[in-house]
């Protein structure tokens, strides 16, 4: 699973020092690219911005979106994500403090292929992002490249 | 004196009967106002008396009245060669078309509707007065048969009266109609408001769950943090200090996920269909017993008992309530908790009963109460918001819900659907 990467949208730095704990903890040494708004997303999915002329062959593996994020918000960006042909199959997890019946649905409508509420507990958070990391990273198989 | 108007209504006479003190003088007052002298007469038999001595300009008469009513009084004025010139107006709620043929059979000549519209009630005299004229020189005494309601009524009132009563029957009725309209309006401007307000509760308990829970999120996971990576660092009232930041946390988290739910409880659409109460309850305490295989818990339920209600919602209630019986048995060896249903006054009353720590009743009526507990938390955890979200269930299903208990000798959870 080395080399593979994950794209961790979060706008709280909390959130994300947490974040990159728990994968630490559980030994998941991938590289993790933060985005911190929906914006910054976009632009580093699509090589635009501040991220114009990246390696376009380097794509995550997995996307965590949290959905309420400045700019564009996560169901903005899942919507921008799948209406492109370079990233319509990406595996997209939301990641979110909600768990409101609306943001679920959407969730799923604009088609994210998971989501999962952050739980308060650490502990819980911690084993929470482990199982993430575990299955999409390596039980996952991800869209075949270079369609 | 310079408009006719003002002439007219200078010692004019009115009476009025009326029964009601009351109305008579809210009455008065409002003609008073406009320069009338006015008589009071508590029945038609007063009334009539009152006329005889003294000839008003016009007589106002309520209908219902002890003694004589309107009707018969408005009759013996217009049978009476002297006195039928007098226009009467007869007061009415106008709920019965039987109210406008009494009307034209005992000789009246308007109607107004109760409680008065001052400016039309004015306007109404009015136009009698200035009609009054008019009216004299007719004397036509045709009748009318007429059947309504399987009652024959004999009309021998003019035409001019039969037209003046009728248009205002009709006026009044579209004066109903626009109240009506009126009403509707404000009605549809209420329920506009309300759905704005539940939009906003709704956003509101949307930024509960997310904006709350990721400073939480931040508190419970640094703490950990710190007991994880610097518990060399901690003597031993420190790490309590931080475990103690730790279970706040998450007790916290607990209460943000129970009002999140509270509200959905309350927000959310209901469907009404037949639940079958008995099973929700067997997997319910089945789920409790795989939680703690250790207890002795005997669950006695009930079999076949079938509501008419929303499932989910049903469900919350119900887990809450054994729920809350598994709870306050966790003290005793062996419990017991039974699910049943009793007719009491030929309504069905559900319950849910327990042999467990019970509690006072003087604190009865705080028990439905969002975050009233009975017992300390470190005696039985909890965030005191389980029976109020049954009860909101309840009343939602316009049922009602009680408690009956004693301390140490268990508790009986009641409610109706």
């Amino acid at each position: 699973m080395a080399g593979k990467l994950i794209l961790l949208v979060e706008d709280n730095s909390d959130d994300e020092a947490l974040t990159l704990r728990a994968l630490r903890q559980h030994n998941i040494k991938n590289e993790v690219v933060v985005a911190r708004d929906g914006a910054e997303t976009l632009d580093y999915l699509f090589g635009a911005g501040a991220h114009a002329g990246r390696d376009m062959r380097v794509m995550p593996e997995v996307v965590l979106l949290d959905l309420k994020l400045p700019k564009l918000d996560g169901i903005e960006v899942l919507k921008r994500i799948r209406a492109d042909r370079r990233t319509e199959l990406l595996p997209v997890v939301i990641l979110t403090s909600s768990k409101e019946d609306q943001d679920i649905i959407n969730g799923y409508k604009f088609g994210a292929n998971s989501y999962v509420q952050k739980p308060v507990d650490f502990t819980q958070f911690t084993e929470a992002v482990r199982q993430l990391g575990l299955y999409w990273l390596i039980w996952n198989e991800p869209p075949p490249r270079g369609r | 004196m310079t408009s006719p108007k003002r002439i007219r209504r200078d010692g004019e006479n009115i009476l009025i009967a009326e029964d009601s003190p009351t109305q008579a003088e809210e009455l008065k007052l409002i003609l008073e106002g406009r320069g009338y002298h006015v008589t009071v007469a508590a029945n038609g038999k007063q009334a009539l008396a009152a006329v005889h001595k003294r000839k008003p300009a016009v007589i106002i008469s309520d209908i219902v009245m002890p003694e004589m009513d309107g009707y018969k009084f408005c009759k013996e004025v217009k049978s009476d060669g002297e006195l039928k010139d007098i226009p009467v107006i007869l007061v009415t709620t106008l709920s019965d078309p039987g109210d406008i043929v009494r009307g034209l059979e005992c000789g009246a000549d308007n109607f107004i509707r109760k409680p008065y519209d001052e400016k039309y009630l004015l306007s109404r005299i009015d136009y009698i007065l200035m009609n009054r004229e008019l009216r004299k020189s007719e004397k036509v005494e045709l009748g009318v048969v007429i059947n309504l309601m399987g009652q024959r009524h004999f009309i021998t009132s003019d035409r001019q009266q039969i037209l003046d009563l009728l248009i205002s029957t009709y006026e009044q009725a579209v004066h109903m109609n626009e109240e009506l309209q009126t009403r509707q309006k404000e009605l549809a401007e209420r329920t506009a408001q309300l759905e704005a307000a539940n939009k906003e509760l709704e956003s509101f308990s949307y930024s509960v769950s997310h904006d709350l829970r990721a400073p939480l999120r931040s508190i419970n996971g640094f703490s950990q943090a710190l007991l994880a990576d610097y518990a060399d660092r901690l003597d031993a009232q420190g790490k309590d200090h931080l475990h103690r930041v730790h279970a706040a946390s998450q007790r916290m988290a607990a209460l943000i996920d129970d009002l999140l739910n509270l509200s959905r409880v309350t927000r959310g659409e209901m469907h009404l269909e037949s639940v079958d109460l008995s099973a929700l309850a067997r997997t319910i305490a089945a789920e409790l017993r795989k939680s703690q295989p250790a207890r002795q818990v005997e669950c006695v339920i009930a079999a076949g008992i079938v509501a008419n209600g929303d499932a989910g919602l049903l469900r919350i209630a119900l887990e809450n309530l054994i729920g809350n019986a598994w709870k306050f048995t966790s003290k005793s060896p062996r419990a017991r908790i039974e699910f049943g249903v009793t007719q009491r006054e030929g309504e069905s009353v559900y319950f849910v009963r327990d042999d467990g720590a019970g509690f006072d009743m003087a604190y009865a009526g705080k028990l439905f109460g969002a975050f009233q507990r009975l017992h300390a938390a470190t005696e039985f955890p909890g965030t005191g918001i389980g029976l109020a979200t049954v009860q909101r269930i309840i009343h939602r299903h316009a049922g009602r819900v009680w408690a009956e208990g004693a301390v140490e000798h268990g508790a009986a959870f009641f409610f109706t659907l």
